[in-house]
């Protein structure tokens, strides 16, 4: 129940798509059978109406791809939904890429489907000048003997004109076979390359060959423009089932006249348009955005690798928890890479905090000058261009009135901005905010990765203690990785003082994994019936473990826990 | 930038080659046209390279993370020695392979994914890669010092006396 609870609105985005499909799999396939239709099913066999339902699930399928990663879109639409209280809609737009995944396997089955159909329907084609089936033997090559001929009055219903070919060389020399191979042969490239490994591992290939799809695109708009499958125009004059048999008679005074057939309207572009359309839009705003100047007004050096740029840039509003794409032409002018804003929206800058963990951040790192120390002149700086900030899950912190963040390792960092704009908040609509506790957990392998959002946690340590509002949030810091020797005893020596000997923070270090089944039942116990949002940032597994947590401690009427993930 | 490894998508792409042509070799034996005969061939090309190519080699930077069960893939592919290991080998046998393929309808597909993989590993060869056996290191006198030398989640309890005060320190 709890579990239906929380993932019902996916379910229902996926169930409402899936049915989409069946359904128009379904209507087209029927629509093939009709007797327009007659002669091409008799000559084709079953594989035509196959091959059309799973062309128009194709057109419906290849309409949508592009949508979810329109990235500016989806921010806008979220804007535009911010007013209103359809949480659970804006909560879907985040997984945008995982339906850009699903939406893509869509359209490998259907390809699938269709490729083979049309295997069959080809093959049919060339076959019909000598069938296996010896009651149609006759008909089958009279029909495929009708050729565009104005004076007799005929037109053609196999596009393959002489007997005895070869189904390979007829296929591609047409239009429709040519660029299904085209796009065909796309489609896996594009697939092949995007698999975990070559996405996380080595993008540049990713990123050129997902740019195949232009060449996707083109394909699928020609495919169908040569209308090789035909229908039969004149059924009213020429019915197949009265005339089928008497194929020797007809065209001849008192025979069935000749059938005349016409080519399917292409109608892919129809589909495809509207959002290459958008897309195309949505590409001339991140041209347009990467062109803005941007100016690095600040670059500061923290410990364990990691260094902080502060940016300012005309016409920039954020809000807490967002992300924007960074892009060093010096470098790179193909990657865009995704960096958490640290800084709270009030501050009158905006600012990233980059961790030295690649090639690209290492290389961002010299061109900024962070191991001379010394900051220097702005001018001096590489250009960098900005694109976004987009908005995710922790748009929605404000909703719920108990939030638990959770951050696993370099994932605390959209929380250093949240942290911060709650804090901002709170002090001046205390009574205003629905939002009343916040419980915040950091599970950190390593101690070198706390040092630099110690600054952060100290302020906070400071201006609750003046403020006496020790009640609004908890915070509690996990090492997961153990400690050696010296950390042991640097630790009980230190265990009787106020601060933490690690963190020098108020709250003590746990060590080992947090005990999730205790955590949420413990904030069920403390907090019933009200409506939880759990944000998390980090590694996957992680988030596998907390979603399942959700779920499972979320009871109807009772405390419900909702789960929102950043996407990276 | 980092080092690219085209052999790491040439693998995937063998892999996605490897269910294209048996999807195709499979409708080939089904339809029953003319030389069909290469359908047959198909499927015992799809299963070929999907025995060769199955077991990811080792990334010359950074964790290589493998495929399911394929320990016995690697093991087998090992074996073979120079042949499993040179990535020109590599190419030219799914060149080789792809041939036939593109001489019926139902595999001509199957047979251009082959000829992109071929390709990608020419690239691959050139770049001076090699295929590398994963996780077939010997594993030296396993039972003392294993507990050692893997991190663990901590059983001892933390370093710290319980004082009352706190409770929430669970491990």
């Amino acid at each position: 129940m709890a579990r239906i609870l929380n993932d019902l609105p996916r379910w229902l985005v996926i169930i409402v798509w899936l049915i989409g499909n069946i359904v128009y799999f379904v209507v087209t396939y029927f629509n093939f059978l009709t007797r327009d239709y007659d002669y091409t099913n008799l000559m084709l066999g079953p594989a035509l109406p196959w091959a059309r339902a799973s062309a128009a699930c194709l057109n419906l399928n290849c309409m949508l791809i592009l949508l979810p990663v329109c990235r500016n879109l989806l921010s806008a639409i979220r804007g535009s939904f911010q007013r209103c209280c359809i949480r659970n809609i804006r909560r879907q737009l985040d997984k945008h890429i995982t339906f850009h995944r699903y939406i893509a396997y869509m359209i490998c089955v259907h390809t699938a489907i269709h490729l083979g159909a049309h295997i069959f329907n080809v093959e049919r084609y060339v076959e019909a000048y000598n069938s296996r089936d010896e009651a149609r033997r006759d008909l089958l090559v009279r029909l495929s003997s009708l050729r565009d001929n104005p004076t007799a009055g005929t037109t053609y219903l196999n596009f393959i004109d002489s007997p005895n070919t070869d189904a390979v060389k007829e296929a591609l020399k047409t239009l429709s076979g040519v660029s299904g191979v085209v796009i065909t042969l796309v489609l896996i490239v594009m697939v092949s390359s995007a698999t975990e490994l070559i996405r996380r591992s080595y993008f540049e290939i990713f990123w050129f060959t997902h740019h195949l799809f232009i060449i996707f695109f083109i394909g699928l708009i020609v495919h169908g423009f040569q209308g090789i499958v035909r229908r039969q125009t004149n059924v009213a004059e020429h019915d197949p089932v009265a005339c089928m048999n008497s194929s020797s008679t007809w065209g001849t005074p008192g025979g069935c006249p000749n059938p005349q057939f016409a080519g399917l309207e292409p109608n892919a572009w129809k589909w495809v348009a509207g959002p290459l359309a958008i897309y195309f839009i949505e590409r001339l705003v991140r041209f347009w955005r990467s062109k803005q100047v941007v100016v690095v007004s600040k670059v500061v050096q923290h410990p364990s690798k990691v260094f902080e740029l502060q940016l300012k840039k005309k016409g920039f509003k954020m809000g807490p928890g967002q992300y924007i794409f960074l892009q060093c032409p010096s470098l790179s002018s193909l990657e865009w890479h995704p960096f958490t804003l640290t800084s709270a929206p009030e501050d009158d800058f905006f600012s990233v905090h980059i961790r030295r963990a690649g090639d690209w951040t290492e290389a961002l790192a010299k061109a900024c000058y962070v191991d001379d120390g010394e900051f220097q002149s702005s001018r001096k700086m590489p250009r960098l261009s900005v694109d976004g900030p987009f908005g995710t899950a922790t748009e929605d912190i404000f909703w719920y009135e108990v939030d638990v963040f959770v951050a696993g390792g370099i994932g605390v960092t959209p929380f250093a901005s949240i942290l911060r704009h709650i804090w901002h908040k709170h002090k001046e609509a205390k009574a205003d905010m629905k939002l009343r506790k916040v419980y915040f957990y950091w599970v950190c392998p390593d101690t070198n990765s706390f040092e630099w959002i110690n600054d952060l946690l100290k302020n906070f340590d400071q201006q609750m203690a003046e403020e006496g509002l020790g009640e609004f949030l908890n915070y509690y810091i996990y090492l997961t990785r153990g400690w050696d020797k010296n950390q042991a005893q640097n630790i009980i020596l230190h265990e009787h003082e106020d601060v933490d000997p690690v963190t020098g923070l108020a709250q003590k270090t746990h060590y080992g994994r947090p005990n999730w089944d205790k955590i949420f039942q413990d904030i069920t116990k403390n907090h019933p019936s009200t409506s939880v949002g759990v944000f998390f940032c980090g590694p996957g597994v992680l988030s596998m473990t907390l979603h399942k947590m959700c779920n499972k401690h979320s009871t109807v009427g009772g405390t419900k826990f909702f789960y929102n993930k950043e996407n990276f | 930038m980092r080092q690219i490894e085209w052999s790491m998508w040439a693998n995937e792409q063998a892999i996605i080659s490897s269910s294209v042509v048996l999807f195709g070799g499979i409708i080939g034996i089904t339809g029953f046209f003319r030389a069909w005969e290469i359908g047959i061939y198909a499927v015992v090309v799809a299963v070929l390279v999907f025995v060769i190519e199955y077991p990811r080699g080792k990334r010359a930077k950074g964790r290589t993370t493998e495929r399911k069960f394929q320990h016995p893939f690697t093991r087998f592919v090992n074996r073979i020695g120079f042949l499993g290991r040179n990535y020109f080998v590599r190419f030219l046998f799914h060149l080789i392979l792809c041939a036939p393929l593109c001489f019926i309808l139902a595999t001509i597909m199957g047979g251009l994914c082959l000829f992109v993989t071929s390709m990608i590993y020419l690239v691959a060869a050139f770049k001076g890669e090699q295929w590398s056996p994963v996780g077939l290191e010997e594993k030296p006198v396993e039972d003392n010092k294993k507990e050692l030398k893997s991190f663990r989640q901590p059983k001892k309890p933390p370093p710290r006396a319980p004082p009352q005060g706190i409770e929430d320190n669970h491990i």
